[in-house]
């Protein structure tokens, strides 16, 4: 099963990922969500950054969770290559993130995202969990 | 062709999307396009859009939408909305997440043959001068509190700060300074992204151009804007309110999902969470969507201060001996508190451009002096292969269109999709040889921003002239392009 992909919206990105349970599926957003940011095969997992979130329905979680990771990096240039996420219900998320900070030098630096938005957001689990999400970019 | 039940055609440049289209608009949508257009509007998501945003309480007049429409989240891009403020509601979503995007042109001295030799040097040279790219911090360093000041006083603390002069303040709208700003309503995590990206470029379509006047329809009005004639070298930043306008307009977002249904409003997109305008919260989301305002015009002012120095870096010369002052800096997402006259009534109205341009034209009151007797200008950027366009502001724009026009091209293929058509080919290389050059600091960024990924911007900009919402003064061509 591929962990994550990306779809047509016009003017944004539509990410959609896939996981066993809504923790791997959150974790697999995180993952498409930063390799939109970088290549992840430019970075090593040298520092570690945690996230806790408070509880709410799992499609709002799901955009404030996103919307962490492009917080840590725009406010320390923060670049997630390897992504945990330890818990998530309805009481809310605690995930680790490991990365390093942005280096020109050595990271190939993508186009960048503005936010992770409410439109169309979904969290679908029947089996297996399918999490779907539309990004400004 | 428009397909019966959705649009309806009104005259050459004016389509009806009725309220029967979809039960619970409260105003019918006015989309404005030519048949070619209309048949791209009616085939994206876009009108379904523009009919959602119909809902909103309080709304007055149309739910509109500019020829650049497209798909958004929530609001349409391209889409005006403008509700009363005593009995309508402000939503975060009818400005977007960069609060203030916008668009500053500055005019110079400078011609296409005394550039051109040294074209490459130069936008080298605004490249490195403008820090841009994902975790790539600003060359402004803020001290404590400081950033509270920028958020209160926008392109004034800027040039306070020794980034650019007086004039460019008054050829700034609403001075640079927008006065509701309250820097207490805006979140210290928006704050701690905003500190380290004042003064960067982003990514996305966020852009610096070089660009040559190629054609001037209206030579008494280019004028006085300093656009002298053909061959005229001039410079266009678009950018906006980086992270910090992101995260307000996100922190705003999820404040108002639980209060909409406190106030009993009803909407059929979540990312069109709104609360009325005169509540707590929507005063709150207004003085910090201000805010974020003010922090977009300090952030256009301190880049084109480093895109003067690298024009002095070039030709060793005063940025004034080289003649680059501003021509205007406009927002395209934004919501202001303005007065029209609706069914012959003076009505206060929350007017949200979301992907649309202000356009007062002669004689309004909040014109900078320079700009009373002709209008204000109207800034219309287009993709990087083709044109740009400096309008100004029409007649019918405040009898219809609440002082709004279109705000550039709008996208007809998804950043995917131009990827995908594009592979294997050297998007630079063939702009190049175009005589464009381009540097990019994000790799992917030419091919999704590539020119076949927009619509023809003569196009839309036709469309507005037409409809009398904005004249076109002067087009502009490429030159040197700088991307995020």
């Amino acid at each position: 099963m591929q962990p994550y992909e990306y779809f047509e919206h016009t003017a944004d990105i539509g990410l959609r990922s896939f996981g066993r349970d809504v923790a791997e599926a959150f974790a697999n957003a995180g993952r498409g969500l930063s390799a939109l940011l970088v290549d992840p095969s430019t970075v090593q997992p040298r520092e570690e950054r945690q996230v806790t979130l408070q509880g709410g329905e799992l499609a709002e979680l799901l955009v404030e969770w996103l919307n962490e990771i492009l917080f840590l990096a725009d406010s320390e240039g923060f670049l997630a290559v390897d992504v945990a996420v330890h818990v998530v219900n309805e009481q809310g998320l605690r995930a680790s993130l490991r990365g390093e900070r942005a280096d020109l030098s050595r990271h190939r630096l993508l186009g960048g995202v503005k936010a992770a938005t409410y439109h169309q957001t979904q969290v679908r689990c029947d089996g297996g969990c399918v999490v779907q999400v539309i990004l400004d970019v | 062709m428009s397909k019966p039940g959705r649009l309806k055609r009104i005259d050459e440049y004016r389509w009806e999307l009725p309220t029967t289209y979809k039960p619970g608009m409260r105003v019918p949508g006015l989309v404005y396009a030519d048949e070619n257009l209309a048949a791209q509007i009616d085939a994206d998501q876009a009108l379904e859009q523009v009919a959602n945003v119909a809902f909103l309480p309080g709304i007055v007049g149309h739910s509109l939408a500019m020829p650049d429409i497209h798909w958004g989240y929530g609001f349409p891009v391209g889409g005006v909305a403008a509700t009363g403020v005593e009995d309508g509601v402000i939503s975060p979503g009818g400005i977007g997440f960069d609060i203030n995007c916008g668009v500053r042109l500055l005019c110079s001295d400078l011609s296409e043959v005394g550039v051109r030799p040294r074209l490459v040097k130069l936008t080298e040279a605004i490249f490195h001068g403008v820090p841009s790219g994902v975790g790539v911090g600003g060359k402004v360093r803020l001290a404590g509190k400081e950033i509270d000041e920028v958020l209160r006083q926008g392109a004034r603390w800027a040039v306070a700060r020794g980034y650019g002069s007086e004039d460019d303040l008054e050829r700034t709208e609403e001075r640079g300074t927008f006065s509701a700003a309250d820097p207490g309503k805006v979140s210290e995590k928006a704050k701690q992204r905003g500190t380290p990206q004042l003064g960067t470029l982003g990514s996305g379509n966020h852009f610096l151009e070089v660009q040559v006047v190629d054609r001037v329809y209206l030579p008494d009005v280019a004028r006085a804007f300093g656009i002298a004639g053909t061959g005229q070298v001039m410079v266009l930043i678009h950018s906006g309110s980086r992270g910090l306008g992101h995260q307000v307009c996100d922190d705003y977002l999820r404040l108002m999902g639980p209060a909409v249904r406190r106030y009993g409003i009803e909407v059929p997109d979540r990312q069109l969470a709104c609360v009325p305008f005169e509540a707590p919260e929507g005063q709150a989301y207004y003085t910090a969507m201000a805010a974020a305002a003010n922090y977009a015009w300090a952030n256009r002012q301190c880049i084109a201060h480093w895109v003067r120095q690298a024009f002095e870096q070039v030709f060793g010369k005063d940025y004034r001996d080289l003649g680059l002052q501003m021509v205007y800096d406009v927002a395209h997402n934004i919501a202001k508190v303005e007065t029209y006259q609706v069914e012959g009534v003076r009505r206060r109205l929350v007017v949200h451009r979301k992907g649309a341009t202000r356009a007062f034209p002669a004689g309004q009151p909040g014109l900078p002096e320079p700009y009373r007797a002709v209008g204000q200008p109207v800034l219309i950027p287009g993709d990087m292969g083709r044109y740009s366009f400096v309008a100004v502001a029409g007649e019918k724009a405040m009898a219809e269109s609440f002082g709004s026009t279109c705000h550039g091209a709008g996208r007809l293929q998804s950043r995917s999709a131009a990827t995908k058509s594009l592979r294997g080919v050297d998007v630079a290389g063939r702009l190049a040889k175009q005589g464009v050059v381009v540097r990019a600091s994000g790799a992917g960024t030419l091919a999704e921003e590539a020119p076949e990924a927009y619509k023809d911007v003569a196009d839309v900009v036709r469309v507005v002239d037409g409809a009398g919402l904005a004249q076109r003064v002067a087009r502009m061509r490429p030159l040197g392009v700088v991307k995020g």
